[in-house]
């Protein structure tokens, strides 16, 4: 399903019904639910259409989401000094993205089967962060239908054994690369560093590499973003506020 | 012999002379020190006050050295500087007198820069007005009211007033009471609530939605429901959850019950009807309606 959509495109895509019209020098994008048109854009033919997985930022309110909410379905105990590592689902939207000369716009953003994009508050709600919010499974078979899959590596560096309930990764770093036959996502992976019994520094590590998997690429909009909020949007977060 | 300036100038020209290169090296020197106060001020202040307030700072600074400069140099020239102080005074007196309330409101101003209770942007309510921030100078401050109207508040009433700023905090509640029947299914209720919830993006996930019993009121067990928002986002939530709520209780069956009325009908011959809201108790009775 992802990958460069033309002239004729037409799929369900997400309780949505995509699709793809020439029309003279352009091409019309449509997306529509029950009848009513959520999204027409007309693009340049000079330009590609795509539809790809997206990290899951932009989604409800993009310019105030700051992190990644992972709330394990099952918490995970680690022992002092050792290290564990597990797979979670990551989220994704579904992103039209029209690319060319370098370039890339978005031109339309939905939500994906993970459901509605949900938001929380992780720490204290004056100085605490404003995070996109997933409840996520330990280690699925497969992950569910919207999601990517994840490694996660616990290093407990602490003196404590501790038991990791929620892990809060950062905006700036999340990458995600995607098979365009088989439509599997494939996230950064992510690094958690407990450094005390209720504190633990994550970070990102890049996406494994994968035969036929494409990359996800940055569209216009959230390089603009992650300039404007650069002080606010670093590539590591300190969880501060409790496993 | 040799002549001596001594005996080219008079005693007392030598004197005067002398007072006059004081008094200007005093004009001078204070003229300059003035300027380099001005420029200095001037750019420490503007790094925590805006430039309006920065200059205005600066300047009175500047005046202040100079002034004092002007006083010193009169002084070395034999001027009584005491009728300068003096005629200062009652200046300085009228002055005060007449612009209490500007400079009651210049020093608000001041303070409100120092504080920074809001900014301009800043969702508030000040003294009971609601809106944005739309302009703060260092006499007034202007909201922008939720229905366009712009507001001009004194900067000493915004100082004293009880400020309430609705960003300031990352989400903000929302609450709802939402009765239902007697006979219907509380805890079928609560969870269609919950689940209704879920559905929206805007209510938060954490710090979790809330459900519970407040109150057994004449309509039926009232539902007190709790969530969070978004604070710049906290109104539009609030409209799109009560629709969603009211939506899940009716897909459920569970009955908002209407408030009990009760209503007499006069009919002929001194007859009446008594109808009860909810309940839709009806009988017939005859007679006067008991005070």
């Amino acid at each position: 399903m992802f990958g460069v959509i033309g002239d004729g495109f037409e799929a369900a895509v997400a309780g949505f019904k995509v699709r793809v019209e020439g029309v003279g020098e352009f091409r019309v994008y449509v997306r529509e639910a029950d009848g009513d048109v959520k999204s027409r854009v007309m693009v340049a033919r000079a330009l590609r259409l795509m539809l790809v997985p997206y990290p899951p930022f932009l989604l409800p309110l993009q310019d105030l989401v700051s992190c990644l909410y992972l709330r394990l379905e099952s918490p995970v105990v680690v022992p002092a000094g050792s290290s564990v590592s597990f797979t979670v689902p990551i989220p994704y939207d579904y992103a039209v993205v029209a690319s060319g000369g370098g370039g890339h716009t978005l031109v339309d953003i939905f939500p994906s089967e993970a459901g509605p994009p949900k938001m929380a508050v992780y720490g204290d709600l004056m100085e605490g962060l404003l995070c996109r919010y997933y409840r996520a499974e330990v280690n699925p078979e497969e992950p569910p239908r919207g999601s990517a899959a994840s490694r996660v590596e616990v290093v407990n560096e602490s003196g404590e054994q501790v038991s990791l309930s929620r892990i809060v990764a950062p905006r700036r770093g999340l990458e995600m690369i995607y098979n365009p036959s088989t439509g599997d996502v494939v996230a950064s992976g992510v690094r958690v560093r407990v450094r005390g019994f209720n504190e633990a520094e994550v970070t990102y590590t890049p996406p494994p590499e994968l035969e036929g998997y494409v990359a996800v690429p940055t569209v216009e909009r959230e390089k603009r973003l992650l300039e404007v909020l650069s002080g606010r949007l670093h590539n590591r977060i300190v969880m501060t506020w409790g496993l | 012999m040799p002549l001596g300036i001594e005996g080219l100038v008079p005693e007392g020209l030598e004197a005067g002379i002398a007072s006059a290169a004081r008094a200007l090296v005093i004009l001078l020197a204070t003229l300059v020190l003035a300027i380099v106060l001005r420029r200095r001020v001037y750019e420490l202040a503007s790094r925590r006050l805006s430039r309006d307030l920065a200059s205005i700072a600066s300047k009175a600074i500047a005046y202040t050295v100079a002034a004092l400069g002007v006083v010193g140099a009169l002084a070395q020239l034999g001027v009584d500087i005491s009728v300068f102080l003096l005629a200062g005074g009652i200046a300085g007196i009228i002055i005060g007198i007449a612009s209490q309330t500007v400079a009651s409101n210049f020093l608000s101003g001041l303070f409100l820069y120092l504080e920074r209770p809001f900014k301009e942007g800043d969702p508030v309510s000040i003294d009971g007005v609601g809106g944005v921030i739309y302009d703060v100078s260092i006499m007034s401050s202007k909201v922008r009211r939720w229905d366009g109207v712009v507001v001009r508040i004194p900067n000493d009433a915004v100082f004293r007033s009880r400020i309430e700023v609705y960003n300031r905090s990352l989400a903000r509640r929302v609450e709802y009471r939402v009765p239902v029947a007697y006979w219907s299914d509380v805890d079928r209720a609560m969870k269609a609530i919950l689940e209704s919830l879920e559905r929206e993006e805007l209510v938060l996930a954490e710090p979790p939605p809330e459900v519970f019993i407040d109150s057994l009121g004449d309509r039926g067990p009232e539902l007190l429901v709790r969530f969070w928002a978004p604070s710049q986002y906290w109104f539009q939530a609030k409209m799109r959850a009560l629709k969603l709520i009211k939506e899940a209780l009716e897909s459920e069956g569970i009955e908002i019950p209407v408030p009990p009325r009760k209503l007499f009908i006069e009919a002929g011959g001194g007859e009446a009807k008594i109808a009860s809201g909810a309940g839709s108790i009806t009988r017939e009775r005859t007679g006067p309606e008991p005070r």
